[in-house]
């Protein structure tokens, strides 16, 4: 048997540093082709070894597959040829060809024999060692993981789906008659075409594994072109696949395919994200639009199949099968391979020690679980009772905490809040941050409950978490926790049901947990003074589940915006090369934050005014009249205690005293100083806050009977305490490391603190449940507090509003106007300032609810008052409170009036005289009702003479009306309402509300928004795809 | 190094310059929704009087020995307008008027009258007993369009009774309890009505037996607590009588009306009248008592400060003989009404048999200028007028011409003479406890006590407030 022919072809570009080393490679074998053409696409200089039989040839071509081409074309071809297909960045091994052409001639029927390909730098390193494809999808997965040590294991594989072109020996004929590379693949997934055309003819395609060529993939790298990386080529590389499965797809699996498309975009999107991999997911996005405009190509490659006659059955075995993809996207997208290589094994002493110290944290928490457990149990335990019953969270400046998920979105989605007459507020954020607990199960009620409920315990968890970043001693860790979770002025928010102020503890905590782990600060576990569990490597996800958390922080309680934002910059500036993961922190909650800003800031110069809308409560709360800086430095109200101990106050101080004071002392240590600094800064920024809050006035009144409040001290203090148990514990980690009796000292005085801290805490917290004490001024009640027959009408195609009366121990009767079934602050504050006009929304008149007051006051005390002003404003039903007797009196003898019933909850009197409504078309013959909602009406028919559309809500800006899609006037109405002419014409009105600067913020908030959330999934991914 | 302590050093000052931030940190005053007053022009007024009296218990008819039931009486109601039937009373659309009932025989022989008031949510009636021979009848009356319901708290010696009682009364219809039936022998009462909604017109029917022989009757009007009171109106006696025109008084004889044959010696020894004042402090009171004359103070002491106990009635004997008023002054609030006893011979009876009839007069505060008024109830009824300081005393009429005139010495009562005749309603403005007084030469006497009417505004307080909870914000 003679030698087969062998020809050899190297197409260059030259834009490869590989080429010389090529041409070495080559002139090295041991056997050297018959001839080696050298295809040179491009006007450059090459310097060939004078060894090398070449036959150079410069072509125009601009792809591989093209150069091959037309130069097959122009030398013809040789019985029995066989044509070895080279790169310019391709070194074959001395013995690589000699192996691929001992295989072709053991292989007659194999049409291509592939070489297995090394690393360029490291050829025991394997690249790749053949390839195959999903049945479904087309996803292209190697045989050998990348990097793989080749020690002959793979040495059995003949018969693959695929090889590699690049250095593989092609029998000519095949070639010539399977239409050769495929040009419409660009580059990328020709080998896979014309392997599978291969088999699809009838003949086989074999790898030779102890054929080795190094392989530098300038192209895959993106050596080539001006982006390097494997990112550069990947949209490239996922529209092959794409090209290849639909070229190869029965007809029938088209139109699955097609939908098949955009979800595994959508999910490779939320994956890329998830991974913190932006520019992939971008690439992923890419593959839509590069497919639409490959389609041609597909067509042609799906036509060629045919003509050359490649349209057999393809062996099931040597497609992947679904564990092979499976592990494929685990080691090619989440890097498992990589991670189990560089996993270091310890010795079985040092595993002992660490087994032991991963017990004692496990003991600590426990520890921590236990107490903070039996804390949420105890100061929870009537919320637990009365939830079960069915009833709601409530007290002074609450409302109702049972509204239903579409009120809480509306107020989320529009900004507009429904309460009194209706108002545009700041921002929906709070609302946004209430849409979860809404969506809970049991709703809003269920929702704020439970948060109340698990406060304590999620505090504690967060910050025994966030403490093991400063150190490894359990008791001290435990303490951190209990003492967090514990903090006094924390517990009284939970007791008075101050959602923000405690949802802003809880955030604290978990911000503290994921900043440090964004970065890699901390510290290891410990064995004979030595790190043996190094902490693990910087996380993205981290950072911007660090960025959640102050989000919901900041939402929650707006005054620590800008500390937070300017303890961020600072981090960022000991964070070293990964300061931008750390600053970019800080714009989820700027751009959730944002319209606060700008509301405060139209403010100035007025900076008191600026600084109390920056600290404005967002949510329910009371006025503080109390000492700021007790608050501040976590001091227990013992006006909450039993009488009986109230003599014992300075239990309640002790927790504040100790931690400030072993902050301080941790300062003068030198222990662990950069952590001391941080925290000591986090306590003056939380004693700042502290005061500023104490010294605004976080609400004004609302127009719909809030009173003003100043802002709760508490919040700044959960960041006294947050920082201070930062420094305290963060130079005892920095104890733990020393060795001596003076550190054993420390450590010895650190635990008695510790646990006199902890029993202080828990002290405090028994003393807050104690029989006899007053915890807070939350209550339960029942969750209807408007007779069971009236929210019917609240929730109506009329949404009429609600008159509530309460008759009060001073004589006075209280009033408020619902569009619920209760006061709905719960969802956020309308935010007045002091002026009376609403800090955001896009402005207007506005009327608050005081206008009633008089048909109030005459109501209440004569039966023949006139309540026409009620139905002006949308009020069908007044509800007279239990107590309210003498109201009903008067009420009962009102002719416009009529009972419609009583019970424990209240009596409610209906309007008479017409539907009630909160818009209406009113003409000189009457008015008609129209249907609406919150912040909507319509359609509705409308006179053809035309009338004017009356909604009952102030005038501000933003309300629009439309008939027959062209846009109303508005028009003046004598008590400052939104009025619209309708003009005179066919087709029904419909009206809506929008502030679009409201809706552009919502959008930008929703976009960060998911973003910080997606990628904050601990999702891990290889170092291809971190490329 | 340097750096570290630059560092340690600026966080150990920030921390200084934030506690010194806070330790002067002070909450801001902040607003509340501001509580709105308003005048309301009050509704169109209604009064309600209780109607006739009723024999309350063992009532055996009109004839034979021991017949209960009158069988010659007379009553009357006197206002400005004409008056409907409200259930067992009247009504009338005004905003005062009077009612007098002469009964000439039976167990509740005796004069009575009353005030007709316009409802109230909060009154409280001192007299009436439920001792063995007393009746205290409570009628309640409800002229409004509304329904209303009544909590009734009974007081007595021992103090308030637990159980209340709880009555609807419908609109335009009347309610009436006898007391005795839930709160047996009281030798002292009171009895506070709390009524929900439109309110209600409360009177006490204080009627009492001595053996067989008719010991008064008398209606019980609404009293108020005050720490500054006087009781205009004591031991009004038949005699030093400066009448005017007693033409219109109609005098009953008594043997026009009665078949029985064995009547009584006209020698029979008439007791003097007797004065009992009753106090009762809702929440407990030290009070000092006073007896003034028509000469000025009288010596007549307790000895000291009388303490009261919370809720606990008391009554309290007064020793006079001529026409004399009660000063009360007290450290709380404190409710004070006066019984004046009249003997008489009874028509018929037993040897020694002694009839009585008597008359409640509440205690009116005294300690700022009002303006009372009250309808005349009968020609020839006598006007009594303390005042606590010397001033002179002028009656008005409607039509503000004055109808009676006379100077009090301070701490004096006075017999004001007046020229007006049986409905016409007068009134007092200054610092006056006065009422009216009618009495018989036969032995029969009643009295009728002014009311304030002169809230001819009504006044509204409202706020913005959140619901539930809406006293918070």
């Amino acid at each position: 048997m003679s030698t087969p022919y062998v020809r050899a072809v190297l197409v260059t570009d030259g834009q490869t540093e590989h080429l010389s080393a090529t041409f070495a490679a080559i002139a090295a074998l041991d056997e050297q082709p018959a001839i080696l053409h050298v295809v040179v696409t491009g006007d450059l200089d090459i310097d060939i070894p004078e060894a090398l039989a070449t036959d150079v040839r410069r072509v125009d071509s601009t792809t591989y597959a093209d150069a091959v081409s037309g130069l097959l074309d122009d030398v013809g071809a040789r019985d029995g040829e066989l044509v070895w297909l080279l790169h310019d960045d391709l070194a074959p091994h001395a013995d690589a060809l000699t192996r691929l052409v001992a295989t072709a001639t053991k292989r007659p029927h194999a049409a291509v024999v592939g070489a297995a390909h090394v690393r360029w730098n490291d050829s025991s390193r394997l690249v790749n060692l053949g390839t195959t494809v999903s049945k479904v999808g087309a996803r292209r997965v190697a045989l050998v993981v990348e990097d793989d040590i080749d020690q002959g294991q793979h040495d059995w594989r003949e018969d693959v789906m695929a090889v590699s072109l690049a250095g593989a020996l092609v029998r000519r004929d095949a070639f010539d008659a399977l239409g050769r590379l495929d040009g419409g693949y660009q580059g990328f997934g020709d080998s896979l075409e014309w392997c599978r055309r291969v088999w699809a003819s009838g003949r086989d395609v074999v790898i030779e594994p102890r054929a080795h060529v190094r392989h530098a993939q300038s192209g895959l790298y993106g050596a080539r072109t001006r982006r390097t990386g494997r990112g550069a080529t990947h949209a490239r590389r996922r529209v092959s696949e794409w090209h290849h499965a639909f070229a190869w797809a029965p007809w029938w699996a088209i139109v699955p395919l097609i939908v098949l498309l955009p979800l595994s975009v959508a999910v490779r999107v939320v994956a890329r994200l998830a991974q913190n991999a932006p520019r992939r997911a971008l690439a992923e996005v890419a593959v839509l639009f590069l497919l639409v405009a490959r389609i041609p190509a597909i067509v042609r490659t799906a036509v060629a199949h045919r003509a050359v006659g490649a349209t057999g059955p393809v062996e099931d075995r040597l497609f992947a099968s679904m564990r092979q993809v499976i592990d494929a996207v685990r080691q090619r997208e989440l890097g498992t391979f990589e991670r189990s290589r560089a996993s270091r094994a310890p010795s079985e002493l040092v595993r002992a020690e660490l087994d032991a110290a991963a017990a004692r944290q496990r003991r600590s928490l426990l520890t921590t679980v236990l107490i903070a457990a039996g804390a949420s149990a105890a100061l929870g335990l009537d919320y637990v009772r009365s939830l079960v019953a069915g009833q709601m969270v409530a007290g002074p400046g609450i409302g109702s905490t049972d509204l239903p998920f579409e009120t809480v979105w509306s107020r989320a989605w529009t900004g507009w809040a429904e309460m009194g007459f209706g108002s545009a507020g700041i921002d929906g954020a709070y609302a946004g941050l209430m849409v979860p607990l809404a969506a809970a199960p049991g709703g809003l009620r269920v929702g704020v409950g439970v948060l109340l409920i698990a406060a304590p315990f999620l505090a504690a968890l967060f910050a025994w978490w966030a403490a093991g970043h400063a150190t490894r001693g359990p008791w001290i860790r435990a303490t951190v926790a209990i003492v967090f979770g514990l903090w006094p002025p924390f517990l009284a928010a939970v007791a008075d049901a101050r959602i923000g102020p405690v949802l802003a503890h809880i955030a604290l905590p978990a911000a503290a947990l994921a900043l440090p782990r964004a970065v890699g600060w901390r510290r290891g576990e410990l064995v004979a003074g030595r790190v043996e569990a190094p902490a693990p490597a910087p996380s993205p996800s981290a950072a911007l589940a660090a960025a959640l958390a102050i989000t919901v922080a900041t939402v929650a309680q707006p005054v620590l915006l800008l500390p937070v934002v300017v303890i961020v910059g600072m981090l960022g500036l000991m964070a070293g090369r990964l300061r931008w993961r750390v600053w970019s922190i800080a714009a989820v909650p700027m751009v959730v934050g944002l319209p606060g800003v700008v509301a405060a800031a139209k403010l100035a110069p007025d900076w008191s005014l600026v600084a109390s809308v920056l600290a404005r409560e967002p949510g329910p709360g009371t006025n503080f009249t109390g000492s700021a800086w007790r608050v501040a430095v976590g001091m227990a109200d013992t006006s909450r205690w039993p009488a009986t101990v109230g003599g014992a106050w300075p239990i309640g101080a002790i927790a504040g005293v100790v931690v400030l004071a072993s902050a301080l002392a941790a300062i003068v240590s030198r222990r662990a100083w950069r952590p001391v600094v941080v925290g000591l800064v986090v306590a003056a920024a939380g004693a700042v806050v502290s005061a500023w809050s104490a010294q605004a006035t976080a609400a004004w009144p609302d127009g719909a009977g809030a009173s003003a409040i100043s802002g709760w001290p508490g919040t700044g203090s959960s960041l006294v305490a947050l920082g201070a148990l930062v420094a305290a514990a963060a130079a005892h980690g920095a104890l733990l490391a020393g060795e001596g009796t003076r550190f054993a000292f420390g450590r010895v005085i650190s635990a008695a603190l510790a646990t006199v801290v902890a029993g202080a805490s828990v002290a405090v917290l028994v003393f807050l449940v104690w029989p006899g004490s007053q915890p807070g001024s939350a209550t339960m009640i029942d969750t209807h507090v408007l007779p069971l027959a009236v929210p019917l009408d609240q929730e109506g195609p009329y949404r009429q509003r609600v008159l509530a009366l309460t008759a009060l121990e001073d004589g006075s009767v209280a009033y408020s106007v619902l569009s619920h079934d209760g006061s709905s602050q719960a969802i956020g504050r309308v935010q007045w300032g002091p002026d009376g006009t609403p800090l955001g929304g896009p402005g207007g008149q506005m009327v608050g609810i005081d206008t009633l007051a008089r048909t109030v006051a005459e109501a209440m005390q004569s039966g023949a008052a006139d309540v026409q002003a009620l139905r002006d404003w949308g009020i069908g039903t007044v509800v007279v409170a239990p107590g309210g007797t003498r109201i009903q009196g008067a009420l009962d003898q009102n002719a416009r009036l009529t009972l419609v019933g009583g019970s424990e909850i209240g009596t409610a009197y209906r309007l008479d005289g017409g539907e009630v409504s909160r818009a209406w078309l009113a003409t000189d013959a009457g008015t008609t009702a129209v249907q609406s909602t919150a912040t909507s009406g319509g359609p509705t028919a409308a006179p053809a003479a035309g009338a004017t559309l009356v909604i009952a809500v102030p005038a501000a800006g933003g309300w629009t009306a439309q008939r027959d899609g062209r846009e109303l006037d508005r028009v003046d109405d004598p008590l400052g309402r939104v009025a619209f002419a309708v003009p005179a014409g066919v087709g029904p009105v419909t009206y809506t509300y929008r502030d679009p600067a409201q809706r552009w913020w919502w959008w930008a908030s929703a976009a960060v928004l998911a973003w910080a959330l997606i990628g904050s999934v601990p999702l891990r991914r290889s170092k291809e795809v971190a490329e | 190094m340097i750096r570290r302590i630059v560092l340690s050093a600026g966080a150990l000052a920030l921390v200084a310059g934030s506690a010194a931030v806070v330790a002067t940190a002070t909450p801001p005053p902040v607003d509340s929704p501001a509580p709105m007053s308003f005048e309301i022009e009050p509704p169109t007024p209604v009064v309600a009087c209780p109607g006739a009296q009723t024999v309350p218990v063992g009532d055996v008819g009109t004839a034979g020995d021991l017949a209960s039931e009158p069988t010659v009486r007379t009553l009357d109601v006197r206002g400005s307008t004409a008056t409907r039937v409200l259930g067992f009373g009247l009504a009338a659309d005004d905003a005062i008027a009077v009612q007098t009932e002469q009964i000439a025989d039976g167990d509740i022989e005796g004069w009575a009258a009353l005030t007709c008031a316009q409802p109230s949510f909060d009154q409280w009636l001192v007299g009436g007993a439920t001792t063995l021979g007393s009746s205290a009848r409570l009628v309640l009356l409800n002229p409004s369009a509304a329904p209303t319901e009544v909590t009734v708290t009974i007081y007595g010696p021992l103090g308030a009774q637990q159980d209340q009682l709880l009555l609807p009364v419908a609109p335009g219809d009347s309610v009436q309890r006898l007391i005795e039936a839930v709160a047996t022998q009281m030798s002292a009462l009171v009895v506070r009505v709390e009524a929900t909604g439109p309110g209600i017109v409360a009177a006490l029917q204080d009627s009492r037996l001595a053996g067989f022989q008719p010991a008064g009757t008398a209606w019980v009007g609404a009293s108020a607590p005050a720490t500054d009171l006087a009781i205009p109106l004591v031991n009004a006696d038949a005699q030093a009588v400066p009448r005017g025109d007693t033409g219109g008084v109609q005098v009953i004889d008594p043997g026009t009306a009665t078949t029985v044959t064995d009547a009584a010696s006209p020698t029979v020894d008439v007791p003097p009248p007797t004065v009992t004042v009753r106090l009762m402090a809702p929440e407990g009171a030290n009070v000092d008592l006073s007896l003034v004359s028509s000469a000025g103070i009288e010596s007549w002491s307790v000895g000291q400060p009388l303490a009261l106990e919370p809720g606990v009635v008391t009554d309290i004997d007064v020793p006079t003989d001529t026409l004399g008023a009660v000063e009360v002054r007290s450290d709380a609030p404190v409710l004070a009404a006066a019984r004046t006893v009249v003997a008489r011979a009874p028509r018929e009876g037993l040897a020694d048999d002694v009839a009585y009839d008597h008359t409640w007069v509440p205690a009116m505060d005294v300690r700022a200028s009002t303006t009372l008024s009250a309808v005349v109830p009968l020609d020839g009824a006598r006007l009594a007028v303390y005042s606590p300081y010397s001033a002179r005393v002028d009656v008005l009429d409607d039509a503000d011409q004055v109808v009676g005139s006379a100077e009090v010495t301070g701490r004096t009562v006075q017999w004001v003479p007046m020229s007006a005749t049986a409905g016409t309603r007068v009134r007092i403005a200054g610092v006056f406890a006065w009422a009216f007084v009618m009495t018989s030469p036969d032995g029969y006497i009643a009295s009728v006590a002014p009311v304030d009417i002169s809230d001819s505004v009504l006044t509204a307080t409202v706020r913005p407030g959140m619901y539930p909870n809406s006293v918070s914000g």
